[in-house]
């Protein structure tokens, strides 16, 4: 790091990151390509770039996109739904926790505060089969089989954990002296967390947020146990579903794994910021 | 004056009291109802028979001895730590090198890390799909480069080994970006002075690599190794559709043969393979802490 590079380091680092850029980019690359072809032009071995060695054709993004169009937004709809309201269940619960954990000091019986964080924490180490098959039986018997609803609430518990986890340190970083005059002031505990607190945390909510989004928006095992048709089935069933009898669509799989995986490409964009000014480093030693 | 402080004073403290059952309930709660509750329950199921007529008794540790007795459980957990052990290793290694390389002044830094994180964002079932289209050396984009070793007929999909192989290298492109970051984050904390004295003392890039950087990031990778061990374990949507658990059973993870057993319907044995899989991953993560982890913060 502080050595001086000579021009042959530095050459080789620059190819090493090239190499490993490729790694990332070529199958990314080929998904976009192939979106375009033809199922001719997949089968015919392998053809780079449209207009040069093979005609570029919307077909497949029309049967999607119009064609399946009902069936095609449903689950795009479902996926949008899910993932916010969970998210945002799962941060405003998550936070609420997180600031009592950084804030007050809690005491049942041998029981304090860090073993109730590392209590929620702990909980990621549960396979989701482990608990989704009780909670399919719950939610049929509540009636929230099959519906956006379970899905929300269930994806916010499972990601709770993490929010807990990335908030408490944030709040931990975020002086309590501002709130302690606020409450000398008059306000309530309340009061000063969403006056004061929440405003200064709004970058680590923000991360947060954008990181539960995420893994709410790519889940599948939970939401092949918890859904059932249209009216709650995300994008990842419909992507894993593409493997049909007369064998996988390579033309059409690509146009629905772009869709999916466009919004949270520009969401690595943003959260690459927050990651770079500092939001995981003390969240990884605590 | 005091008379006045000493009631107000009470007030505040219960107050107090009330708002930090406030920010902590609804979050125990949710995880209560959600997670707690169902993993009991769970546990009801794995000693009951459970079946599509519902509850059909208790066979206490009949499930259990049904699947323990069966080869198939072994061969998937043996197969899950496979995964566990070369991905994460894989992914160890690939994501710290390059958060060395990053550290880097280099041009264009902003680029790379946004381009290195986007593969942890993609769902890990187009990532499987990606994977198939790149490694068919028939029709894939390496199809050239491949025709000259002879290798455009490598069976993927029809080879165990192979197969697994796949697997790994998927979970690997996926995952190396969350070393990778996280890793980064330790790097960009080291303190500048021990490197500052090794390099007047001479030493080389690799001996304050070895000597420096590796140890000092220890505590991090201990941390990053055991999140990443605890997700592989539940690995599934990669073998889903990669393989769909072929050939034959061999690259089926446990979490899978829960899933295809429950589509039989047999909800009690569901949960004893939960709960087998759930005991492995505790076993596995408390050696790994007892062993890797203490000696790490015993050394420092």
């Amino acid at each position: 790091m502080l050595e001086r590079r000579s021009p042959i380091k530095t050459f080789f680092s620059y190819f090493a990151l090239f190499l490993w850029s490729m790694v990332v980019l070529v199958p990314l690359l080929w998904t976009l390509t192939t979106a375009f072809k033809n199922p001719i032009d997949v089968y015919r071995g392998p053809k780079y770039i449209p207009g040069i060695d093979f005609q570029g054709t919307f077909d497949n993004w029309k049967y999607f996109l119009v064609d399946q169009w009902q069936f095609f937004s449903a689950q795009y709809f479902n996926s949008i739904t899910v993932a916010i309201f969970s998210s945002l269940l799962c941060i405003t619960i998550g936070s609420l926790a997180a600031y009592g954990l950084a804030r007050f000091s809690y005491q049942f019986g041998k029981i304090e505060n860090k073993d109730i964080a590392f209590w929620f924490i702990s909980q990621k180490i549960l396979p989701p089969v482990v608990v989704v098959i009780p909670l399919y039986v719950m939610f049929q018997w509540l009636h929230i089989h099959d519906t956006k609803f379970g899905l929300v609430i269930a994806y916010a518990a499972f990601n709770l954990p993490f929010a807990v986890w990335l908030m408490r340190d944030y709040f931990l970083g975020i002086p309590a002296e501002l709130e302690e005059s606020a409450l000398i002031d008059g306000c309530s505990r309340i009061e000063a967390f969403i006056r004061i607190t929440l405003p200064l945390s709004a970058p680590g909510l923000v991360a947060t947020f954008l990181f539960v989004l995420v893994f709410a928006w790519n889940e599948y095992i939970v939401a092949l146990f918890l859904t059932q048709t249209l009216a709650s089935q995300t994008m990842p069933i419909l992507v894993a579903g593409q493997n049909a009898q007369r064998g996988p669509q390579w033309w059409g799989i690509s146009v629905l794994t772009l869709v999916t995986i466009a919004p949270v490409t520009v969401i690595a964009v943003i959260l690459e910021r927050y990651i770079s000014k500092g939001l995981l480093v003390g969240a990884v030693k605590g | 004056m005091s008379q006045h402080v000493t009631p107000k004073k009470g007030g505040f403290s219960s107050s107090e009291t009330r708002s930090k059952i406030f920010f902590l309930a609804p979050a125990l709660f949710l995880v209560f109802v959600l997670s707690i509750f169902p993993t009991i329950a769970s546990l009801f199921l794995a000693i009951s028979r459970y079946g599509p007529a519902g509850f059909g008794g208790f066979v206490w540790f009949g499930n259990f001895i049904d699947v323990l007795s069966d080869r198939h459980i072994w061969e998937t957990l043996g197969t899950t730590l496979i995964y566990v052990f070369f991905g994460v290793s894989l992914q160890y290694l690939l994501g710290f090198g390059l958060a060395l390389l990053l550290t880097q002044k280099l041009r264009f830094r902003r680029f790379f890390r946004v381009l290195f994180l986007i593969p942890m964002m993609i769902t890990p079932v187009a990532v499987a799909y990606i994977m198939r289209m790149v490694f068919d050396f028939r029709i894939g984009p390496l199809a050239p480069i491949m025709g000259i070793f002879g290798l455009q007929d490598v069976p993927w999909l029809g080879n165990g080994t192979l197969a697994k192989i796949l697997i790994i290298l998927g979970d690997t492109w996926q995952w190396t970006p969350f070393i990778l970051i996280v890793m980064l984050a330790g790097l960009e904390t080291l303190p500048h002075e021990p490197y500052e004295a090794a390099v007047v003392d001479g030493a080389t890039p690799w001996e304050l690599f070895w000597h420096i950087t590796f140890p000092m990031m220890l505590p991090v990778s201990s941390t990053v190794i055991l999140i990443r061990m605890v997700e592989a374990f539940k690995i599934v949507d990669m073998p889903i559709v990669l393989t769909g658990g072929g050939p034959g059973v061999a690259t089926e993870s446990t979490t899978l043969f829960a899933y295809s057993t429950w589509r039989s319907f047999n909800l009690g044995q569901v949960s004893a393979i939960g709960y087998i899989l759930l005991f492995t991953v505790t076993l596995v993560t408390t050696l790994y802490v007892n062993t890797v982890r203490r000696r790490i913060a015993g050394g420092m």
